[in-house]
């Protein structure tokens, strides 16, 4: 038996160097002078803050996880070194609970894996004055726990476990969100996100709950999503519009609202492939000549625009003068970091270049110069894609990545 | 004081003639150093086994003993339990003049006795034992659930840190009661 409280300063410092993140929780979860404990002397190794993935649905899952379950991580860089710190599920009650049975039913329905879990007793424990029973497996292999809870916790859980793991390891508050969002039962308040993914779903949403959903997510830096659609578009005062980063192809906004748009970078489809935006975009781009919206960096829009000349109905433009800026522009968000679903190799991250190297070349672009503050953007259109890049700096030095 | 000589177990070498490292050296008779722990057992130990432990290489230095006078004056540790010095001495002797592997398989693997040779080790500085001790007692816990985990490490219950620091507080209490008491019958 080890008295592991009594243990000298120095000696506790190497057991925790020993652990792993995941027990050090399970630890924390002992009391609050192990909390405390853990705060003083625990040094987390560097990170971008946690991730939380609701929903998973990822064939490479392990056979006893299943879709409901939510985990939590440790974001190292996005691959094979971000951390898996704890799951968790929901269940309807706890005194009935029966795993062996769940396990059962589950090992059936993924017979071609051997079942490798360890049942514990439940317990009960205290995070920010949040009382939660729950029991417990541990996935014998990875050691990852997975924790059950009833429902009357999954409101408030999943946020009060990451306050609570960026106060007990003193790291960043970032937080990084993928979720399906027909079940944004995780967000039960105001939370801050800053990087928020959607998974691939095939299932048309209502607006409604995309509206409500940015209502309670304040996110900070950026919103994706691969494949969801929406039974209509966002509206004129979703705070979708406010979102910095923003990757949409799949026309969940209409060309009229693009003039909404206050983030850096988009790139949006918008409407129906058949629609003509060229008059919405003609526009959007006078709205931006007469504003003073000064943060709008790269514009992608994807969709019909069938004239040039409608384009830039009542705007003066100008071609390229070696003069006045460089030839090619350089974007500030070289890599497009999406979470996507691959056959075979269930989700994962994958980083795009946001633009290909003959979309960043401006040489035969049209410039539009902004009176009021002399700001020049080059527009460029092709069959499918309209482009906007706004000169921030006129000569920028390259980047590595261009 | 029961006086044991020990130090020449069969896992260590009784009279290293060279050392493997400096076979072109001339050869320098080595030197012997005594400890013992609270059961008063006087353990002989080589200065090259004692070398891993930083703090008696402090001592040994700062001393400069004869061979008679370090038989005369062994190091006590009245701290240390005996069965738990004898842990340290053999593997000492065992890792003698040479880098331990990062896997120590010659660690005692009695997990009642962690502790206690946790809190030796400390002690005495023997750096290298003691990262692996911890790792032994990292590893304890791999795979328990916090209420395994609470019984393991002996950890208190939240109610029971509470229960203990209102009786710690009641005794201070009385104490300081006592003391004044005691102040003002001296005063008198």
């Amino acid at each position: 038996m080890v008295k592991f409280l009594r243990l000298p300063y120095l000696v506790k410092d190497l057991v925790f160097k020993e652990m792993e993140l995941k027990e050090i929780l399970l630890l924390s979860f002992c009391s609050k002078r192990v909390q405390k404990s853990i705060k003083q002397q625990f040094r987390i190794e560097f990170n971008k803050g946690f991730r939380i993935t609701c929903g998973m649905n990822d064939p490479r899952m392990c056979h006893w996880q299943d879709e409901d379950e939510k985990r939590l991580e440790l974001i190292v860089d996005h691959k094979e070194n971000d951390k898996k710190v704890i799951s968790w599920k929901y269940v309807n009650s706890l005194e009935n609970l029966d795993l062996l049975n769940e396990f059962k039913f589950l090992e059936e329905k993924y017979s071609y894996e051997a079942c490798d879990i360890d049942l514990k007793p439940g317990f009960t424990f205290e995070i920010n004055g949040l009382r939660c029973r729950c029991s417990i497996s541990l996935d014998l292999k990875s050691g990852i726990p997975t924790l059950y809870f009833e429902k009357n916790v999954m409101k408030k859980w999943p946020m009060e476990l990451h306050k609570y793991c960026v106060e007990l390891f003193r790291t960043t508050s970032d937080l990084e969100m993928i979720m399906n969002l027909n079940d944004s039962s995780d967000l039960h308040e105001n939370q801050t996100i800053k990087d928020s993914y959607l998974h691939n779903s095939l299932e048309n949403l209502d607006p409604r709950i995309v509206d409500e959903f940015f209502e309670k997510a304040n996110i900070q830096n950026s919103f994706s999503t691969v494949m969801q659609r929406l039974e209509g578009f966002v509206g004129d005062d979703s705070k979708l519009w406010n979102i910095p980063n923003v990757f949409i192809p799949n026309s969940w906004v209409h060309a009229r609202q693009l003039i909404r748009f206050t983030g850096k970078h988009a790139n949006f489809s918008v409407g129906d492939y058949r629609d003509d935006v060229t008059q919405d975009l003609n526009a959007f781009l006078k709205h931006w000549l007469n504003s003073d919206n000064t943060n709008l960096e790269t514009l992608v829009v994807r969709g019909s625009c069938s004239s040039t000349k409608g384009l830039f109905d009542g705007i003066q433009t100008s071609r390229w003068d070696p003069a006045k800026r460089q030839a090619k522009y350089v974007s500030n968000v070289p890599f497009e970091t999406l979470w996507e679903y691959r056959f075979g190799e269930g989700c994962r991250f994958s980083n795009y270049l946001s633009f290909w190297p003959n979309e960043l070349d401006c040489t035969d672009a049209f410039d539009i110069v902004r009176q009021s503050d002399g700001l020049i953007a080059s527009i460029k259109v092709d069959i499918s894609a309209f482009f906007m890049f706004v000169w921030h700096s006129r000569f920028p030095s390259s980047t590595i990545f261009q | 004081m029961s006086s044991t000589e020990q130090g020449t177990s069969s896992a260590a070498p009784a009279e290293p003639t060279t050392a493997p490292e400096s076979a072109a050296a001339p050869e320098v008779p080595e030197s012997f150093y005594y400890v013992h722990g609270k059961d008063k057992v006087v353990h002989k130990v080589s200065a090259g086994a004692l070398q891993h432990s930083a703090l008696i290489h402090g001592m040994i230095s700062n001393l400069g003993y004869t061979e008679e006078q370090a038989k005369a004056n062994p190091f006590p540790f009245e701290n240390i339990d005996g069965d738990i010095l004898q842990m340290v001495v053999d593997w000492c002797n065992q890792h003698k003049g040479k880098p331990t592997p990062p896997e120590d398989t010659n660690l005692p693997k009695q997990k009642e006795k962690l502790f206690d040779l946790v809190l030796a080790v400390n002690y005495l500085e023997i750096k290298e034992l003691l990262t692996y001790c911890c790792k032994q007692v990292a590893m304890m816990v791999k795979g328990k659930s916090p209420e395994e985990i609470r019984e393991i490490w002996m950890i208190p219950t939240d109610a029971e840190d509470e229960a203990a620091e209102k009786e710690a507080k009641k005794r201070a209490g009385k104490e300081a009661a006592g003391e004044t008491a005691a102040a003002a019958g001296d005063a008198k």
